[in-house]
């Protein structure tokens, strides 16, 4: 008896705690809607999930290990889905883009929880260790409600490895070429027959920074960050606790050597604080001239650089607890805590703040029998941000203005929350419905509802269809989702500080085919996707409104959408195939048309987002997997460049884009993976090609024909293609295992 | 100190090169030797039984693929082993083996090691 308990524990650890499902803490059974199609046998790498009614793209542990993935950011270089391009060309911060759509409008859940919210944001995608994860699993569309409304474009969850892997020790270490170097280690240990826990750690540092486009700025910061991240297990049949903490600490110095943001911050005034609605006032207003001119001075020939100091602490709580013996019916508390600061310096502008966060949700799971199941639920968010921005922009040279820092600042509280309640229906394997709708209380905006419906159709083994749509809603924070505004002296207009409720509907589908050929021919597909995402209301930002600045300084526009056209449509291609044993291959390739009224009324491309991208990925495996060859090549496709770019010229004086758009580019990888006994070492090339965006920077050079980034026109922020040029990096990851406690 | 940052940069660029050179060879040589193991694995089953290669299947108790990858991790580095086929459906694992470097009681404690029952299933 106790023999088929322990059995019955293990056989819920590994298919409940797998969390391949997407259930909102892992309590409940396999729900049908995420058949068990999606686990990973031996090196199963990225695929579409068979068994997923959204349209779900899974990035396996090994998957991940394709590349040098140090973080979440370099993750999704196999992917056509998922873009990641620079914010701009001095933080190092990456931001991804689905359906060719910012990665705000993309929820980032951990384990179901919403996580990457806010002001640290840009930054978020670095605070993910790769070597942490266990599986990533990218939903298009518009995904179940339970997980709240902050989905637009689509959901990215993050699984963690857990605290009942049987790791004791797993260390990755690597280095890249340009001594970009990354430790990882984790720990797995079970306390007691019902605790487990895993405590993760990481350590990563940029020491030496290079200036190989010779622009005077470093092409990447110099970086040291920490984290850790500890989580826990409690496990019983009639109850299961998870809980956790997570701590990060980020510092990143970017820009021209030599940067002391102190000695800039005695240069210019302290930002007042002001309280609202003084916004676009001005500080020093009755500043002489002669003072103003002494400032442009001391300036000159101070470097501009960036330092960057982000620190988050997250706690967070589950508890589930089954009502029947067999799991149909259950009900689970999820509360999450998280606190933010930034300390950011950009030149003589910093951006300070910092923001906390709690989430509650609960929910009441029944599945009443084969066919019909439930989930309702109440759920609620607490934000509060406070934020103080000042900001040097090309008033400085504009000596009839006087200003030195343009401060704009705002605390804000929102709160939104309320209940939500989804239907599932399933005719056997060939078809599955959810509908779902939650009503929310905004503050400030009233009660708004939602309904978000999934469809699955597989009539035959060969052929899966499915079709999506729904509303999305969420706050903006027009600095921190735009953080490359502050790398710039352009003069911030409109409305910066309004966190407007952007609301958007997206719906699409996905056919799949799956074909007779390959080792395995249930791993041979073709698939075609569409996606479209609209908005009904957005937070539009606007680089190109043209500058009445005598000096060319430049102006960036908030403002609300108020009934201009935002949209985006999405094509997409995906097939795989495992042509003989051990060689698989996957060619991806992505179209995107995304457009939106400009501040003007006109509907233009949306910039600095390439048009298509195709991605081919090899892999050959010896017998055992002894050695592992991986290669990656993808194209990616011309971008739209900001109107005032048009103009830039190379060093020998032609025009750098001549049509307005930026070139296509190819990115090439490949990595060798040498696999011993609990442990592997891997040598791996990035951009092999060499390929990078030539002259990053905007702005003016000075009477000495130096580079200069103290003219009202400078802007770090253009950036559409790698700043990195190829790069070699070497790694090593070590395994002890542990015995199976089995009787 | 000017010598020592530039002698580390030279040191750095050749070494760039020579592991550039060594990954491009790798990743042209990886198709070739793919494409030739396939060609040979049709013959594989026609060459006459290699004496030295035993084959051995034990009846295991495994609960889903988090123990197939940590067998499949395992089992695969261990000196001798040949081939390894590790069904969660059937609960067995196939292995074979260099009679000249393990034999079947290492194969069945290294099994054991890991936690899971070894029971050899007789032909």
């Amino acid at each position: 008896m106790k023999k088929f308990i322990v059995a019955g524990i293990l056989m819920v650890l590994c298919t409940g705690l797998q969390a391949q499902s997407v259930d909102t803490t892992s309590i409940y059974k396999d729900r049908k809607d995420s058949l068990s199609a999606t686990v990973f046998v031996g090196h199963q790498e990225n695929s579409i999930s068979r068994g997923k009614t959204l349209r779900t793209e899974l990035i396996s542990a090994s998957g991940l290990q394709k590349m040098a993935c140090c973080n979440l950011a370099e993750s999704f270089e196999n992917s056509a889905s998922v873009t990641v391009g620079y914010s701009d060309a001095v933080t190092g911060a990456r931001q991804i883009r689905l359906l060719g759509l910012s990665g705000t409008y993309t929820q980032m859940l951990d384990e179901n929880r919403p996580v990457m919210r806010g002001i640290t944001a840009p930054y978020g995608l670095s605070y993910v260790p790769g070597p942490w994860l266990e599986s990533i699993q990218i939903a298009k569309g518009s995904p179940s409600v339970i997980n709240g409304l902050e989905s637009m474009t689509g959901q990215i969850n993050l699984e963690h490895k857990k605290p009942t892997e049987e790791k004791p020790l797993f260390i990755q270490a690597s280095m890249m070429s340009d001594t970009k170097a990354d430790f990882n280690a984790t720990s797995a240990w079970q306390l007691s027959p019902t605790i487990y826990t895993i405590l993760l750690g990481h350590v990563s540092g940029n020491f030496k920074t290079y200036d190989m486009n010779h622009d005077g700025f470093r092409d990447d910061p110099r970086m040291l960050q920490f984290n850790v991240a500890n989580r826990w297990l409690y496990y019983t049949p009639e109850l299961q606790v998870r809980w956790g903490v997570k701590a990060v600490r980020d510092r990143r110095q970017g820009g021209m050597d030599g940067y002391d943001k102190d000695r800039l911050h005695s240069l210019v005034t302290e930002p007042v604080e002001v309280t609202a609605p003084a916004r676009g006032s001005v500080v020093r207003q009755d500043s002489p001239t002669a003072e103003v001119t002494s400032i442009k001075e001391s300036l000159s020939g101070a470097p501009w650089g960036t330092d960057i100091t982000n620190s988050l602490l997250n706690a967070y709580l589950k508890v589930g607890k089954p009502l029947r013996e067999d799991g149909s019916s259950s009900i689970a508390a999820i509360a999450d805590w998280s606190w933010q600061k930034s300390d950011s310096w950009f030149g003589a502008s910093s951006y300070l703040a910092n923001q906390q966060s709690g989430f509650v949700n609960l929910l009441y799971r029944n599945m009443l029998n084969e066919s019909h199941d439930f989930t309702v639920g109440l759920s609620g968010t607490f934000d509060h941000i406070d934020e103080a921005v000042a900001k040097l922009d090309y008033g400085l040279w504009n000596m009839t203005d006087g200003n030195i820092l343009r401060p704009y600042s705002g605390i804000a509280d929102h709160f939104f929350g309320g209940a939500y309640g989804e239907y599932t229906f399933h005719a056997g394997d060939i078809f599955t419905s959810i509908v779902g709708v939650s009503a929310d209380w905004y503050k400030g905006n009233g009660l708004k509802v939602a309904p978000r419906v999934t469809l699955k159709y597989s009539p035959a083994e060969w052929l899966v269809a499915r079709a999506n749509g729904g509303r999305g809603l969420r706050y903006a924070d027009p600095v921190a989702d735009n953080i490359g505004v502050m790398s710039t002296h352009s003069w911030l207009k409109g409305d910066c500080m309004e966190r407007l409720l952007e609301d958007s509907w997206t719906f699409g589908g996905n056919v799949t085919f799956y074909l007779p050929f390959g080792v395995d021919p249930s791993k041979t597909y073709i698939s075609f996707d569409y996606f479209r995402t609209q908005f009904v209301r957005q937070l539009m930002v606007d680089y190109e409104v043209p500058g009445v600045d005598v000096n060319g300084g430049r102006e960036i526009w908030f403002f609300d959408s108020d009934g201009r056209r935002s949209y985006s449509d999405n094509w997409q291609v995906d097939f795989n195939v495992e042509p003989f044993d051990r060689f698989t291959v996957a060619l991806t390739g992505r179209y995107t048309n995304a457009r939106q009224e400009n501040y003007g009324g006109e509907l233009v491309e949306k910039p600095m987002l390439s048009r298509f991208k195709g991605v081919l990925n090899l892999q050959y495996k010896t017998n055992l997997s002894r050695w592992i060859f991986d290669f990656t090549a993808s194209v990616n496709g011309s971008a739209r460049v900001y109107d005032f770019m048009k103009d830039l010229r190379d060093g020998d004086g032609s025009l750098l884009y001549a049509d307005g758009r930026s070139p296509v580019y190819p990115l090439l990888y490949a990595q060798i993976t040498r696999r011993f006994r609990g442990f592997d070492i891997y040598a791996g090339v990035e951009n092999i090609t060499d390929f990078t965006q030539k002259h990053v920077l905007v702005g003016d050079r000075n009477a000495a024909g130096e580079w200069s980034p103290w003219t009202p026109g400078f802007d770090a922020s253009c950036v559409w293609g790698p700043i990195m040029g190829r790069r070699i990096n070497l790694g090593v990851r070590l395994t002890l295992w542990r015995a199976t406690k089995n009787d | 100190m000017n010598l020592g940052v530039n002698w580390c940069a030279v040191i750095l660029r050749v070494m760039k090169r020579i592991l550039l050179m060594a990954v491009a060879a790798m990743m042209l040589a990886a198709p070739f030797a793919a494409a030739e193991a396939a060609l040979f694995e049709g013959f594989v089953t026609e060459k006459p039984a290699d004496k030295n290669v035993g084959e051995v299947v034990f009846a295991t108790n495994m609960h889903c693929d988090k123990c197939v990858n940590k067998l499949n991790e395992n089992l695969a580095f261990i000196k001798g082993v040949k081939d390894l086929k590790v069904s969660l459906k059937d609960q067995t694992i196939k292995i074979k083996y260099d009679k000249r470097k393990t034999d079947e009681k290492t194969l069945a404690d290294a099994i054991k090691k890991l936690g899971y029952k070894a029971d050899k299933v007789e032909k």
